[in-house]
């Protein structure tokens, strides 16, 4: 019944309390909020907290988009953004001393992938997640809003509320010391560049 | 150019927004150093693999659950205003309260507020003073008044009931019979008569 509707024919009706439309919208997003969440958390049960905490104040707050903004999408993406940078720099020291979560993101495949390539695509790509989790909250924030999220350098430094150039070094330092963990494990990876 | 330097320029190099000539330096020290050459392929590999993270999935049931959890919540319902009054309404207004405050300043002088406000509050106790005194005084001459209103009617009774007593002597001397009244031969006028006389005169009836 709702699939050939759009985000825009649904908002009126969530926000005069249609519950199946409310469903609805949020069944579209919530693949990305929870994407999102989990960048930002790196752990799954924990994403899906920031996940609920996210619709639940996008429902709180929906009177407050305006359509002429841009799209309900983007609004949606930067609430969701705005509250995980919250939460990430609320909690930071608890997330100090838990384990990692075994869960991994998958890097894309390359198309005609050779199998050992592939092996090493995603070990590599383990370290540097792993790495990832492991940066202060200074230098990770920007670079997963950077290299994850897709964010302009202005775009973060107006979410971050640091200058500019701020933003450019710390994704650049960030960059480098993953850069630098993924040298030092070079000689466990299988075919290891040189 | 040194390895510091390099490090510093690897992000603007590779997104080719380095400048020419510092790219070019930038590549000339890459071709005398091994490590810089193999921290810039490494380099390159994180943002690879940054970029190419996959979305995870969403846990099953996770979109029914956060709907339903914003469900539960109660709604903030949004007060607008019944009447939105026009920015330049709001403007006249302030602007009518500025010259209010500057006529009011203009009126107590050049003093401060402080010791206008101070003056003020002077004069308020001095008029309350003022007034209870007043009062005071009312309700003495309101007191002074009774006493003389009291007195006067208290008089009067007392003249009342003396010639209310004058005239039961009367009547006790009309009983004793003629011989007995030593007053006899100068009952000429009648008993109503000499009663007013008395009030009129305020003298002792038949003395």
């Amino acid at each position: 019944m709702l699939l050939n509707t759009t985000d825009a024919d649904l908002l009126p009706g969530c926000r005069g309390g249609d519950e199946a439309a409310w469903r609805e919208l949020v069944a579209r997003h919530t693949r990305r909020v929870f994407g999102l969440a989990y960048r930002f958390t790196g752990r799954v049960d924990e994403a899906e907290d920031l996940t609920q905490e996210v619709f639940v104040k996008v429902y709180q707050t929906l009177h407050r988009y305006r359509e002429s903004e841009g799209s309900f999408g983007a609004w949606l993406m930067a609430v969701a953004r705005n509250h995980a940078i919250d939460h990430y720099r609320r909690g930071r020291q608890e997330r100090l001393r838990r384990t990692e979560d075994p869960v991994v993101l998958e890097t894309t495949p390359a198309r005609d992938e050779h199998p050992i390539a592939g092996l090493e695509r995603e070990e590599r790509s383990r370290l540097v997640h792993r790495g990832l989790r492991a940066l202060p909250p200074d230098l990770r924030l920007p670079l997963i809003l950077c290299d994850l999220q897709g964010l302009a350098y202005e775009e973060i430094a107006t979410t971050l509320a640091i200058p500019l150039g701020t933003v450019k070094s710390r994704i650049n330092r960030a960059r480098l010391e993953l850069a630098k963990r993924l040298l030092a494990r070079r000689p466990e990876l299988a075919g290891g560049v040189s | 150019m040194d390895c510091g330097r390099a490090e510093e320029l690897l992000s603007d190099h590779l997104e080719g927004t380095l400048h020419p000539l510092l790219s070019a330096e930038l590549e000339g020290h890459f071709a005398g150093c091994e490590d810089c050459r193999r921290l810039r392929v490494a380099f390159a590999e994180v943002v690879e693999a940054l970029r190419a993270a996959a979305e995870l999935d969403a846990p099953p049931g996770l979109a029914k659950r956060a709907a339903a959890a914003a469900l539960a919540r109660p709604r903030v319902v949004e007060i607008r205003p019944a009447l939105v009054l026009p920015p330049w309404l709001h403007a006249a207004a302030a602007g009518l309260a500025l010259i209010a405050l500057g006529a009011a300043l203009a009126v107590i002088g050049p003093e401060r507020p402080a010791r206008a406000a101070q003056r003020l509050v002077g004069q308020t106790v001095t008029a309350g003073t003022s007034l209870m005194e007043r009062k005071d005084r009312l309700l003495e001459d309101m007191r002074l008044l009774g006493v003389v209103l009291s007195t006067a009617f208290e008089g009067r009774i007392d003249r009342v009931n003396e010639r209310v007593l004058d005239y039961k002597r009367l009547l006790e001397r009309r009983k004793a019979g003629p011989q007995g009244d030593p007053k006899q031969g100068r009952e000429a006028r009648p008993l109503a008569a000499r009663v007013a006389e008395g009030f009129r005169t305020g003298s002792r009836f038949g003395s």
